[in-house]
Parts: C-alpha cells; structure tokens; sequence
C-alpha cells in the first residue's frame, strides 16, 4: 500500500483524471466530503488531502509516498524529496510583478510582499538587491495599490488579477506547473507500486 | 523563561529510553570492535578551520560557533569524519590498513526537517585500502551492523560518484552549471540547464537507474568515457566481493546517487528501510578529504544515524522496548541494625550479578506496594533486629 499526498483544490481535480487513466479507481474523490484520509476502491492507495504547501513536508517524512504540487511549492519549501516528473498541467509563472511606469531599480531596499518568502528572497539576493520582505498570505496585489510594497513576487496564471489592479509583470522567475514528487527512501522500498504508476503517468502526460 | 525546556532539536533521555539507546550502540560498536576498529575520542570543540576547508568543507550556516578566549572562532563539531581525518593526517602513525570507529554526538546549527541538532552517530573510517575491497568492507560492516542492531529488512543502496563527474567532465560543463545538474540529480529531476541536449538525456536516463545489477548493465551502454567506465567496473567489482561474502541480498544500486559530491570520490552508500522515511546510514570513499591536512590517504567509511535507527526498530515492530528493572528490593526497617545487615545483604547479591533496589525506614507492606509498582518480582524485607523475613504476607 501507498499514501498518494494531493494538494487541495484544481490540481487534485486534475491529478484524479490522471491516476483514473492509470486504473486508480476512487470514488471517494470524487464525492464532495470532508474527509481528509480516503481509500481508492482496490484499497492498495491511500490519499490524502493536504494544504498545496504542506505537500513536500508530508512527503520528505515519509508519512505520503508519494505527492501531487505545484513547483512554486517545491521551491519555496526546497525539501529533500525526488521530483520525478511534470505533469505539465497547471501551468504558470512566478514573477516579480509591479507599476510598469515606475523604475525601482534605484530604490535602496525595496518592499517585496509575497506569499514565497523564500523564493523572494533568494531571487533578489542572487541579484545582489537589498529587500525588505512583507509576508502576506494571499492578495499580495493590494501590497503596491495601498503603498505597503513596492513590488510584489506572486504567481501569474492569464495576467488579470495583475491588469484589473493595473499592475504588470516586471521580471520572470521561474516557469511553474504541477510536479510527482515522491520520499526517498518510498520510491525504492515501495518501488514495485510507485514506479509502475510512474511510468503510466508518465505515459498518460505524453499522450 | 527558558529554564524549563530545551533548545530546538535536543532532547533528554531518561533512563529507559538511554538504556535501549546504549544496548543498541553496544552491539554496534562490538561488530566495529571485532573487526579490529579501533575506538578513537575527540573533541567537541574544534577550530573552524578543520570544517571549512578542502573538500570536506561544511557550510557555513550548518556550523556552531564560538569565540574562544584569544577571538579565534570555534566550532561544535559537525561530524566525526573530519577530526578523524586531522588526527590521521597529523597524530598517527600510519601503518596500513588503519581502522578507526567512533560512537560520539555531533551538532547541526540549522533547525532540518527531524533532525536533531544534536545527534549521536555510530561509524567507522578505514584508511589506506584503496581498492574496490575496502568499499566492500565498510559495506558488508555496514549490513553487520544493522543486523546486529536488530533490523533485518533493509537495503544498502550503492553509487559512484566518479560516473556524473565523467560525463560532466566529457561535455567540459562549467562549474556553475555543474551545481545546477548535481542538485537536479540528487532530486531525479530531469536536467533543466541549458547543456548539450546529448549529454542531459545520457545524465538523466543515469539518474532514473536504480535496482539491481541489471542498472549496472545498464549503465554500461550509456556510458563510453574512460572515467565513467572505470567507476562502473569499480562497481561490478564491489558487488562481486559482497556476492563472496554473501551479502548479495542486502545491496542494490542507485546511479543517480550524489550524497555531498564533493565530499566523494568513488563509491557513495546509503542504508534504506521501509520503516523510516530517510536514509538510516549513510558513507561512501573520500580519498581527497585529507588533503585539507596535506596528506594523500585512500579512506572509506560510513555512519549510522543512532536516532534515526532506533525509529526504524521501533517501527518494525520486531524490537522490544526493554526497561531498567532492579532484580531485588530489599526494604529496610528503621535501625542500624536493619540498615547494617541490609548493606551487607545487599553487597552479596551485587557480587552475584543482581542489580539491588533499597527502600529506607519503611515496612513490610510498603515494601510490597513499592515492588509492585515497580514491577520487581524478589523482595526482602529487613526488620529492625537485622532479621530476614522473605515472607511478606
């Protein structure tokens, strides 16, 4: 048996279909409940369902073997898991967003809100910036609309949350989607389940 | 308020958890003793400089430090294998093979997922074998270790490092991005820099190769620089030993095997168990530590996480918990008398092996309430005159 670990939300929708495709059977998910531990119908998969950013920790201790999240997560947390394939959906980007008519080149430390504090802070290091982190867990858009940021570091999907508040994307940090992470240690003490479903996943992504 | 607790990735052990804790580490450190390692001890306190320099370098933000009296900076030891590797480069005489082990703690300055911050390690360090049969060695120790502890289902997965640096150094991949594919290795992470596109397939079909020999075979045809070869074949030669020694069924093979790559030089090994989420032990070849020390000495060893061990016991199921329970409680009534007669008794079952538990100024019937708490079957009870009564009812 293996503990599959799915972040709540679009991305669990969607990591579903694919394991459907690949004979995981679990009419549990697709019931609206709120359980948090489920067993597909064969009862040789656990799930669990977790907060996005909580993937890679239940992951990395080894409680779920095996995980569905998205790479701004990956990043953020920077956990000692394996990352085995892309699952290319969820695509987006993490960017440095802000007014495009203002230049914050010369402003000495600069005012980043964000919900990836990490991955802010290790951007704008390896850019030799001073900064001046503002940790907001969701609407960062309001840090530079109300004066509280100069810029912001969020994740862009269409680009509208950004031009409804009449801001655009500055600088590029990194491609985003949704990752199969799986433990260490699962992927070869568990190999004979794990590794099957990962070549069929892989094979349903490449279709 | 501070005094009630303890800083972040310490702990206590009361007595019966140090008990199981020393009775593993025990059996441990008698296979290392049989084996001819020799137990070495050094200091917790070291200079900075024997953790930041050469290959072995820790990082910065992994290292206690302090200030000694004269400003120089100290450092809480971050392993066991650099001070080794001082004292062999600087202290010993280094007649060949030299076999050194260790039981000690170590510290970690940064809060990392369920480490400690201070942890105790058992290992071993074998100097001046440089051949594929002293990674067998350690390797087959290894095994012998952990069976001995107790765990029996449980894998030494095996790599070599020397088979990432061929093909790196084959494609003349500049420093900076060597980084980048490393780490994307250790991840199994499909190589995302900007390389030859050739060269990253090649690296990438290496890192998803673990299992058994059939990845060795594998490999074989991916692989045509000298270096990657030779690191292959140093491989088939390692497995050949253990397969002598009959160890086969203990070792597998991960490719994509990176451990600290710097730190490496050759074969690299980590000890996996389904009961635990991380690796329980983990070591490798480190020829090129030494020469922070200007020597050159071949060395191989490893180290098992004592911690992280007795989890998987746990886990297993296959362990019992044992606790520290005297053999004899001897009350004691409220005289001289009883008190001189009960030392006397007592000293006799101490000679004899028993682990003797006293109970002052009390009666028959506390006596009995207090080994029945305590779960001890024998009970004395010394009466005033020094009198023996052995029936309490």
């Amino acid at each position: 048996m293996i503990t599959i670990a799915l972040a709540k939300g679009r991305l669990a929708e969607k990591a579903v279909e694919i394991l459907e495709e690949c004979g995981i059977m679990c009419d549990e998910l697709k019931t609206p409940s709120r359980k948090l531990i489920l067993k597909d119908n064969s009862g040789l998969y656990n799930f669990i369902m977790v907060k996005p950013a909580d993937v890679p920790t239940y992951v990395e201790y080894g409680v779920a073997d095996i995980g569905v999240c998205g790479k701004d997560t990956l990043l953020e947390e920077d956990k000692n898991i394996y990352e085995l394939l892309d699952l290319k959906y969820g695509a987006c980007r993490l960017c440095v967003a802000g007014y495009a008519d203002r230049d914050f080149r010369f402003i000495d430390t600069l005012r980043v809100a964000t919900k990836f504090v990490n991955i802010a802070r290790k951007y704008f290091h390896k850019k030799q910036r001073n900064i001046e982190i503002i940790k907001l867990s969701g609407s960062v858009e309001l840090g530079p609309a109300i004066g509280l940021s100069d810029v912001i570091v969020d994740i862009v999907e269409s680009g509208k949350t950004l031009a409804e508040n009449n801001l655009s994307v500055l600088e590029e940090i990194a491609p985003v989607s949704a990752r199969l992470v799986s433990n260490k240690v699962s992927l070869k003490t568990k190999g004979d389940i794990i590794r099957p479903l990962v070549a069929c996943i892989k094979e349903v992504i490449n279709r | 308020m501070y005094k009630f607790r303890l800083p972040e990735g310490t702990q206590d052990y009361l007595p019966d958890s140090l008990y199981n804790k020393k009775k593993i580490q025990e059996k441990i450190m008698s296979v290392f003793r049989n084996n001819a390692y020799q137990k070495i001890q050094t200091p917790k306190l070291e200079y900075y400089d024997v953790f930041t320099s050469g290959v072995g370098a820790v990082p910065d933000n992994k290292l206690f430090k302090l200030t000694d009296t004269d400003g120089s900076l100290l450092v809480l030891r971050a392993d066991m294998t650099l001070p080794i590797a001082r004292i062999v480069s600087t202290k010993m005489q280094l007649d060949f093979p030299l076999r050194l082990c260790y039981l000690a703690d170590s510290f970690n300055f940064i809060t990392e997922r369920n480490r400690m911050r201070e942890f105790t390690q058992a290992g071993i360090e074998l100097y001046g074998v440089p051949g594929p049969e002293g990674d067998a060695e350690v390797i087959a120790l290894a095994i012998k270790a952990l069976l001995s502890a107790g765990l029996t289902d449980f894998q030494i997965e095996i790599g070599q490092v020397d088979i990432l640096k061929g093909l790196l150094h084959q494609a003349n991949i500049p420093e900076d991005k060597q980084k980048e594919i490393i780490s994307a290795v250790d991840k199994k992470n499909f190589i995302d820099a900007d390389i030859d596109p050739e060269v990253a397939k090649t690296i990438d079909k290496i890192t998803m190769l673990y299992g058994d020999i059939t990845v060795l075979k594998e490999a074989g045809e991916l692989v045509h620089n000298k270096t990657s070869v030779d690191a292959l074949l140093w491989l088939f030669e390692v497995r050949q030993i253990l397969a002598e020694y009959n160890l086969e069924q203990y070792i597998s093979f991960d490719l994509g095997l990176v451990n600290s790559f710097s730190y490496y030089s050759g074969v690299v090994f980590k000890g996996i168990t389904r009961h635990f989420g991380a690796p329980i032990l983990g070591g490798g070849r480190y020829d090129k530590l030494c020469q922070a020390f200007n020597r050159n000495i071949p060395a191989t060893g490893f180290a098992i996480g004592i911690r992280d061990l007795m989890q998987a016991l746990e886990e297993s199921g296959g362990y019992q918990q044992e606790k520290t329970t005297p053999d004899l409680v001897i009350g004691v009534a409220d005289s001289y008398t009883a008190l001189g007669a009960s030392r006397k008794i007592a000293d006799n079952a101490i000679e004899k092996g028993l682990v003797v538990d006293l109970l002052y100024k009390t009666n028959k019937e506390l006596t009995k309430l207090y080994s029945q708490k305590k779960n001890i079957d024998n009970i004395l009870f010394v009466n005033s005159q020094g009198k023996i009564e052995e029936d309490l009812n």
